[in-house]
């Protein structure tokens, strides 16, 4: 059930981030046993924007990066209530664990 | 020649000896340090002026800092490598490519604190990965599915 959608979902529950950002989240707020990398955080981010469930933004370039721009992503309503549903399911499944139903 | 004679050669002896060795440990560390500056100049594109640098702090102190302007050196190099790798392969690659994992691995290479085999390593990394992911984006044309 926790994939990388759900785990992107989370992460931008919080607020908008880019590519980076949004993978050191989830490295954070899983306590490092999510580590998304570059071959799953990408296609997962565009696939999220085909589903309609974020939108993505350029910002100004920066010199670190070679002149491009970082690209923002921020849930849209739809994902907002999305990543609200995943994180009540995960919040009853954890629950009906620790009952040991 | 008498005992006397000999203490006065020997004090001689001893004095010269000393300043000669002292002149040479001191031209040995200012070449040392003139090579140290030399690779701090290229590592942040400065030139620096031999003779405001010369500064006695002893081999061990030289050796170290060698070590860690090596590395660093290395470091600039990489990361210099990392910047030609990506602009020569981003004109094959879509622009939110470019952009979004072109950058956040240009942007992740320049953070402070990355060695250089990790460049190394992440040059790699961003290579393949960059063509997996344009394979896979090639792919989802067909079917409607391609990035903006």
């Amino acid at each position: 059930m926790l994939n990388t959608r759900t785990a992107l979902l989370q992460a931008l529950i919080t607020g908008h981030g880019y590519g980076l950002e949004l993978a050191e989240r989830v490295r954070e707020r899983s306590r490092g046993k999510i580590d998304l990398g570059q071959g799953t955080l990408y296609p997962a981010l565009r696939a999220l924007e085909r589903q309609g469930l974020v939108r993505s933004w350029e910002a100004d370039p920066t010199p670190e990066r070679g002149g491009r721009p970082r690209v923002y992503y921020e849930l849209t309503a739809k994902g907002a209530k999305a990543a609200q549903d995943e994180r009540q399911a995960i919040g009853s499944l954890i629950g009906w664990q620790e009952l040991g139903a | 020649m008498t005992s006397a004679a000999w203490s006065v050669v020997a004090a001689i002896a001893t004095i010269v000896g000393t300043w000669a060795v002292g002149r040479r440990e001191a031209r040995r560390v200012e070449r040392d340090w003139q090579m140290l500056l030399d690779t701090s100049a290229i590592v942040r594109d400065l030139r620096a002026s031999s003779s405001q640098y010369v500064v006695y702090l002893g081999s061990s102190v030289v050796l170290d800092a060698k070590v860690v302007l090596d590395e660093l050196l290395k470091q600039s190099n990489a990361r210099r490598r990392a910047a030609r790798i990506f602009a020569w392969v981003e004109a094959a690659l879509p622009k939110r490519m470019r952009n979004e994992q072109l950058g956040d691995a240009l942007e992740e290479i320049n953070t402070a604190g990355r060695n250089s085999a990790w460049i190394q390593m992440k040059i790699a990394t961003t290579l393949f990965w960059l063509a997996i992911n344009a394979i896979g984006e090639i792919m989802s044309v067909p079917w409607g599915r391609a990035a903006k």
